[in-house]
């Protein structure tokens, strides 16, 4: 039996879960025109990169990457204009998508009451547009899904993430697709990993990006295979059942590539199935990283409690701990807790966890999303390191 | 306060891990991936802290642990069905760190 849900249809036949209307300034100079613009209309999402006005294509990729996120129904630039990432530069990745996509740049336009003016109307016109589009029945092969942990603790590695796995598990054999990163913590790993590689190209990947973490670590002066008192006091013994809680996250079936991102490139999945991506462990940085190359939702694990959301896409948490959950019930979806308590099995809750994935994707709305959060980071590789270490693609 | 259970994540599994801290002679209900009871373990150690795990079967001294169904380390020393399992008896079998060329 084909899954389905009710999604946005774009022109170019990606499926959005949400129809999110975007102002994306170039640069933290042109914030404040975007963030007045989103004001004047209700429902409108406004982000910058906050990386400066510089010339970093792993930047300059991501953003295009997050309009052409299926979950933005359009987008308009702002810039500034003496930036390097301009809105010519995003307009040229992001009008390939075929979505609504407008353009005010203050220092072309006429300074800020001026853009904001004539980016306001763009905004009004493109979010009468938005409102006419409707749900539409789609194939469950259309849906992609970040997976995230932070806050973990002990519970983490025996109930969230087994359970989340499980729902990925489920997802990847009804046809989905998802996505799973931080590969400083798959240390000790790779070999389990690299197994599950669908060809030796994969598996050689899966090496080279976790080694490649490690001299990252190693280079800032830790040992990305070093055990805290924290990891053994609360039950780790070694370093390969610690990463095996984290990937555990991921589910189990076969890895069909490494989703590389550099100055030359943003990889994004090809084909259904499960895809690990070369990036980093910083919660909200890493959800952008996933959603830049297409997921329309993340399922997030915490043992403490995180609170993340994201600006473009909803968030469902899910945590192993009982007391957490009774605690932050505002903040999070799924209480894997029951599993330690004895009240429920992993396989039963991954049924939830995917059952609430299928209902998200339909607009079904999270409770970061509820509690309006917008949070919205984008990653980039000191490139300086990067020369010095010699990983430098 | 949580209950006294264990969990086992995988059926090939060899450990599970307790929810709770446990006396040496109690008996901890083991509970599979459905959550179905389907052992009943009687500690032969103390298990000093939440989370930690205890043998399902004897372990053989060099023998592999396996948890998640995958290799977690090996025995550094026998170990017995019921008996505590942490740093003290288990080793990494994980590849070394590769040195930064």
């Amino acid at each position: 039996m084909t899954m389905e849900f009710l999604g946005y249809e774009r022109p170019d036949g990606h499926v959005g879960v949400r129809n999110h209307l975007l102002v994306m300034a170039t640069c933290d100079c042109a914030y404040q025109e975007a963030l007045k613009i989103a004001d004047a209309i209700p429902g409108t999402v406004a982000i910058t990169q906050w990386c400066g006005c510089g010339n970093d294509p792993m930047v300059a990729n991501q953003m295009v990457g997050i309009a052409n996120n299926p979950n933005i129904g359009a987008t308009l630039l702002v810039g500034h204009g003496c930036e390097t990432i301009t809105v010519d530069v995003l307009s040229r990745g992001i009008e390939k998508s075929g979505k609504p996509l407008a353009d005010v740049v203050s220092q072309r336009d006429g300074g800020t009451i001026k853009t904001i003016e004539k980016g306001t109307r763009m905004l009004r016109n493109m979010a009468v547009e938005l409102s006419k589009q409707k749900r539409k029945s789609c194939n469950i092969n259309k849906l992609i899904i970040a997976i995230e942990c932070g806050g973990s603790d002990a519970t983490s590695g025996l109930a969230a993430n087994p359970a989340v796995g499980n729902a990925v598990d489920r997802l990847i054999d009804a046809g989905g697709t998802s996505i799973f990163s931080e590969p400083l913590e798959m240390t000790g790993t790779e070999h389990i990993l690299a197994r599950r590689a669908v060809n030796k190209e994969v598996e050689k990947k899966i090496y080279d990006m976790i080694y490649d973490a490690e001299k990252w670590a190693k280079a800032s002066g830790v040992s990305s295979r070093f055990m805290s008192k924290g990891n053994i006091d609360g039950g780790l013994s070694t370093i390969e059942e610690k990463s095996l809680g984290a990937i555990f996250k991921g589910g189990t079936r076969p890895i069909q590539g490494v989703l590389e991102n550099s100055r030359l490139k943003l990889d994004k999945p090809t084909i259904p199935g499960l895809y690990l991506q070369d990036g980093t462990g910083w919660d909200v940085a890493s959800i952008t990283h996933m959603l830049a190359v297409g997921a329309q939702i993340a399922v997030f694990t915490t043992g403490r409690g995180a609170t993340t959301g994201h600006a473009i896409a909803p968030v469902i948490k899910v945590t192993g701990n009982p007391i957490t959950y009774s605690k932050m019930e505002d903040n999070i979806e799924v209480n894997a807790g029951k599993i330690i308590e004895g009240m429920a099995g992993i396989t039963e809750v991954g049924k939830e966890i995917f059952d609430m994935i299928l209902r998200v994707a339909s607009g079904e709305k999270t409770k970061t999303e509820i509690l309006g959060y917008n949070d919205f980071v984008v990653w980039r590789r000191d490139r300086v390191a990067e020369r010095l270490i010699q990983i430098c693609p | 306060m949580l209950n006294l259970l264990a969990i086992k994540i995988n059926q090939i599994d060899n450990v599970v891990t307790v929810t709770n801290t446990a006396k040496k002679g109690e008996v901890v209900p083991v509970l599979s991936e459905e959550g179905k009871e389907i052992d009943k373990i009687k500690l032969l150690t103390e298990v000093p802290l939440p989370f930690h795990k205890i043998a399902l079967k004897q372990i053989a001294k060099g023998e592999v642990i396996k948890k998640y169904g995958e290799v977690i380390g090996h025995a550094s020393k026998s170990i017995l069905r019921g008996e505590w399992i942490h740093v003290h008896n288990i080793e990494s079998a994980s590849l070394p760190e590769k040195e930064v060329k």
